[in-house]
């Protein structure tokens, strides 16, 4: 019990909750994190970066974000030491991805990359591409790929601090706050979108589960000690899924982490192709097109990271139509499904782990190694949840104070966007593309590319479609 | 779920694990496991698609 509160899952809902607690007495009128950098359009480099609070318009960009460092790598330092991580290793390495991340977050914002065409004259410029600013996680996801493929010896004194499952859990936990805040101002929304998004996730999982098993199974003809970790790995959740099935039926540790290797690989592609189409086949649709990346790009940085992009990229589709949808609903959405898909492959384990125990191994005595599948339950779902519901609440018994407590939070945006940037970048660098053309890849990345994009991705869309078309994120300027 | 880091790194094994794959027939009980999860997903769907609209209908925009 005592290593699974050490783990990386409740260290996420640590340091999420330290920094939720440091933006809190803003609802107040105390402005601890005002001075925080945060990333603006620019034309000159000195403005690229601003405090995200006007109270601290007087302190400079670069001083904000100086600041901005050493607030994170001391509370994540500190994370780190409790956790037993040479400190020595871990410092430098993260500091590295830290300014890589933030370079690349800044390099998005560079208004000929993500001015869009409805600002384009207050910036005095007469083009741009209009990806918004969320194009400094492609800009990151590509500094990944680049360090991870062609800087092998740079990339393994990274690794100490290489981990994006880190970063982006304790994003979602940020996340949880901002949700709770938004739900109190719009609940009919936020209940549709949690509802919508547990009966997208049963849908999907029950259907992709059993089909990329039967494809596994009887077309390419993997045994049930691959096959399982297969479906789950490919099917939706990745590589946590992966893990976790080879747990439940007791598979070699081997299976999982071959699985898991081509996961990975095959998310990047996703996490560039799907939200580019969704840009330009789903803009009417900005909520299928959130759900869609959640139940279709697979591991927890991915998939959200994914809704990160797709929510600029729409929005910026749908401002040059005139439409300004309200920032971070689609994020929201992509989240949700992803947080649900966490605590449904939980319940999945524990099926596969009695099917197999008394339907397929039958041993005298044996039993569903439930100890196993708990251990890997995903613990920072807690935390988004607890901050949810905690923000919920607050915002519903005293709605005078719910602005005060979205600027409040408003000020950990900076650190999330962060964060983002950084799981992009270490996403890519864990990215080992050699990989595809190790021998004998061939019959797994067949059986994933198949199913991926045979029918997940369709399905996935259409599941999508089912529970979020007509449902659209508020309208700025629409009055409420 | 509880992960650290995605692993990396080609298995020099891989070909050889993948060649040792032995031949399993698909058992009654895994075809039952197939078969259940694809019909509960098409009942719910029906199920959920009701009950979504029911009872959480989408807001006008």
């Amino acid at each position: 019990m005592r290593s699974w509160f050490a783990s990386e899952d409740w260290f996420a809902v640590w340091l999420g909750a330290a920094i939720v607690l440091i933006a809190l007495p803003t609802a107040a009128g105390v402005d601890l994190l005002g001075w925080m950098a945060a990333p603006k359009v620019w034309l000159s480099v000195a403005d690229s970066v601003r405090p995200v609070s006007p109270k601290y318009s007087g302190v400079s960009g670069l001083i904000g974000l100086l600041l901005t460092y050493v607030l994170l790598t001391v509370i994540i330092g500190i994370c780190a030491n409790i956790r037993k991580i040479e400190l020595k290793r871990f410092i430098p390495a993260f500091s590295a991805i830290f300014w890589i991340g933030n370079l690349s977050w800044n390099l998005g914002h560079y208004a000929y990359i993500a001015q869009t065409p409805d600002k384009r004259a207050a910036s005095g410029i007469t083009w741009s591409l209009g990806l918004t600013g969320e194009a400094g996680y492609l800009i990151a996801l590509i500094a990944g790929l680049v360090v991870g493929n062609l800087f092998p010896r740079f990339a393994a004194w990274l690794k100490p601090a290489a981990r994006p499952e880190w970063f982006i859990k304790t994003a979602i936990v940020l996340l949880g706050a901002g949700l709770g805040v938004k739900a109190g101002a719009a609940s009919g929304l936020v209940t549709s979108i949690m509802f919508r998004g547990l009966a997208a996730i049963i849908e999907a999982y029950l259907i992709y589960w059993s089909l990329v098993y039967l494809l596994a199974r009887t077309v390419f003809k993997f045994s049930r000690e691959w096959a399982a970790p297969l479906a789950s790995g490919i099917s939706i959740c990745g590589v946590s899924a992966a893990i976790t099935t080879g747990a439940a039926i007791r598979a070699r540790p081997v299976v999982p982490i071959m699985v898991s290797s081509l996961v990975v690989i095959f998310s990047v592609v996703e996490l560039v192709i799907l939200p580019l189409a969704a840009r330009e086949f789903l803009w009417k649709e900005p909520l299928v097109a959130a759900a869609w990346m959640g139940l279709a790009v697979k591991t927890d940085g991915a998939a959200v990271s994914s809704g990160a992009i797709t929510d600029g990229l729409i929005r910026a589709k749908a401002m040059e139509n005139g439409i300004n949808y309200e920032p971070g609903w689609m994020l929201t959405t992509t989240t949700t499904v992803k947080v649900f898909i966490d605590v449904f492959i939980g319940i999945w384990a524990l099926v596969l782990s009695a099917v197999w125990t008394y339907g397929i191994e039958r041993k005298a005595g044996a039993k569903i190694p439930v100890g196993d599948v708990l251990k890997r339950f995903p613990a920072f779902v807690f935390g988004y949840f607890a901050l949810f519901l905690t923000f919920l609440c607050i915002a519903l018994a005293r709605p005078e104070i719910a602005p005060r407590l979205a600027a409040a939070n408003a000020e950990t945006d900076p650190l999330r966007s962060l964060f983002f940037a950084m799981t992009f970048f270490t996403i890519g660098m864990a990215s080992n593309l050699k990989q595809l053309w190790a021998e004998g890849i061939g019959r797994l990345a067949l059986v994933y590319a198949v199913s991926l994009f045979g029918f997940i991705i369709w399905i996935g869309l259409a599941i999508s479609w089912l529970f979020f078309h007509g449902a659209h994120p508020p309208i700025v300027g629409a009055g409420g | 779920m509880v992960e650290s880091q995605p692993p990396t790194g080609a298995n020099p094994s891989l070909a050889e694990e993948l060649a040792a794959i032995p031949y399993e027939p698909l058992l009654p009980v895994e075809k039952w496991l197939i078969a259940t999860s694809l019909v509960l997903g098409v009942v719910l769907l029906g199920v959920l698609s009701w009950v979504n609209t029911t009872f959480f209908p989408i807001a006008p925009k």
